[in-house]
């Protein structure tokens, strides 16, 4: 992170401020109500590729953890004792891996990056679930059973979850014809990007 | 429908909370919350309580914004008393059919909500009496010790200040751009689950693009007026510790040595 250029720093920035914003979107669906800090994340990974998409998520997570009320349910270092944390931490290591695996294909298509984000679903839950348990079981003494958790974070929530990372992969797909995608070690000017 | 989200509850004011240093608040919140962790006796809870209530009046935030910020952990709250009151064993309070919850189970319960609830005030009175702007700056100022280990404060620090200028920019903008594909005919409201994410993507597409060019105009500008990193630059507004920080940090010690204190000689 230490040796990142001006503009790359900014792109971070602009992302973090997009992530922030992504979690405060919301799109009531019939009962339920997605938001789209996820997608923006995995977005976030596809984009700018590993080293800025991970930078961008790890300084939005610090940002809430500070205390400014970034992420859905507020921020404040107390948020660490959360159960949900561990979905924030999560989504830095989703990101690292969306930009690395994503710039080792062959081909860049709605399929291929779609398995991509599902990769880094199977990540975020692993993180997220671990730290829900954890968390429940001795930190709010909450016992609760690791079925419970898989069943009520994890199962209930793939459909939902599949659907953003299918609506990630397509805008992923429509951005990198348009230009906006950070290649390995290079930041494409941006007077090469073609109007969309 | 986009333009009414505002970042950070800060709430301005001239009160002592206000007015004190935001490195002395995050550092003093911590000690806080490692001391709501670590002495749990009934009298510590009582304690702490008392001092939240006298901090969050002192600061002159309207209780019930307060009060409010407890909202999104409220299901998790209701949960874990539910759970401990039915799962310690002890005297029965009543039952519901094979649930039987217990007086014990309550206590414990409850203990433990008030533990969340504590550590969630604090942490919002934090929030609300510091702008975010002043909370990046102490950041920065608290991790500039550790850039001989190659933590990169400034940077960090300058990214999470742009981050929170461009917040309100980027909503504005999702906001036109959502106006201009309506007009073009786009319908976002109605359609099953798959249409209303598909019409993320002419929304979304040129947000991207728009994002990538004001990064690159804003680099420019930077670089323009000769910004090169945090190494040798001097600020405007320099965070500086006084009378009035030194008092609430040995209120503290002395809060905190009291307790340790209770808890060797267990009273």
């Amino acid at each position: 992170m230490k040796n990142l250029e001006l503009r790359e720093m900014i792109l971070c920035a602009l992302f973090v401020a997009l992530v922030a914003a992504g979690a405060f979107i919301r799109i009531p669906v019939g009962s339920d109500v997605f938001t789209l800090q996820f997608m923006f994340t995995l977005l976030a990974g596809l984009l700018l590729g590993r080293r800025l998409g991970a930078t961008a998520v790890f300084v939005y997570v610090l940002l809430g953890l500070i205390g400014v009320p970034v992420f859905a349910s507020g921020g404040g270092p107390g948020y660490v004792l959360q159960p949900t944390f561990g979905y924030l931490l999560g989504f830095i290591v989703q990101a690292w891996f969306c930009g690395w695996y994503s710039r080792r294909l062959k081909e860049i298509s709605m399929k291929s990056l779609l398995l991509v984000n599902v990769g880094g679903m199977a990540i975020v839950y692993l993180f997220g679930l671990s730290w829900f348990y954890v968390i429940s079981n001795y930190v709010i003494d909450a016992p609760v059973s690791l079925w419970w958790v898989v069943l009520y974070c994890g199962i209930l929530q793939v459909v939902p979850d599949f659907l953003l990372c299918t609506a990630a992969a397509g805008i992923a797909v429509k951005c990198k014809t348009a230009g906006v995608w950070v290649e390995n070690k290079e930041i494409r000017n941006i007077y090469n990007v073609k109007e969309a | 429908m986009l333009t009414d989200i505002t970042l950070g509850q800060y709430f301005p004011g001239t009160s002592f909370l206000h007015r004190m240093d935001p490195r002395m608040k995050i550092s003093l919140l911590f000690v806080w919350i490692v001391g709501i962790f670590v002495f749990d006796m009934p009298k510590a809870y009582g304690v702490f309580t008392a001092a939240t209530v006298l901090l969050a009046i002192i600061s002159r935030v309207p209780l019930l914004t307060l009060a409010k910020s407890i909202k999104p952990l409220w299901m998790i709250l209701v949960f874990t008393l539910l759970i401990h009151m039915c799962g310690t064993p002890g005297e029965a309070l009543f039952h519901i059919s094979v649930f039987e919850f217990t007086k014990e189970g309550f206590m414990q319960g409850f203990v433990i909500c008030l533990r969340l609830a504590l550590l969630i005030f604090l942490s919002s009175l934090l929030t609300f009496t510091t702008s975010p702007l002043e909370l990046t700056d102490a950041m920065e100022s608290l991790l500039s010790p550790l850039k001989c280990i190659g933590v990169p404060a400034h940077e960090l620090a300058m990214m999470m200040s742009i981050a929170l200028r461009f917040v309100p920019t980027l909503i504005e903008e999702t906001d036109k751009i959502m106006k201009a594909q309506q007009s073009r005919g786009v319908n976002f409201e109605s359609g099953n689950v798959i249409k209303r994410l598909s019409s993320l993507v002419p929304i979304l597409v040129p947000l991207f693009i728009s994002a990538f060019r004001r990064a690159d105009e804003l680099a420019m500008a930077m670089e323009a007026r000769c910004y090169r990193g945090g190494e040798g630059r001097t600020r405007m507004k320099e965070l500086k510790v006084r009378a009035l920080d030194y008092g609430a940090c040995a209120c503290t010690v002395v809060l905190m040595a009291a307790l340790v204190v209770m808890k060797v000689e267990g009273i």
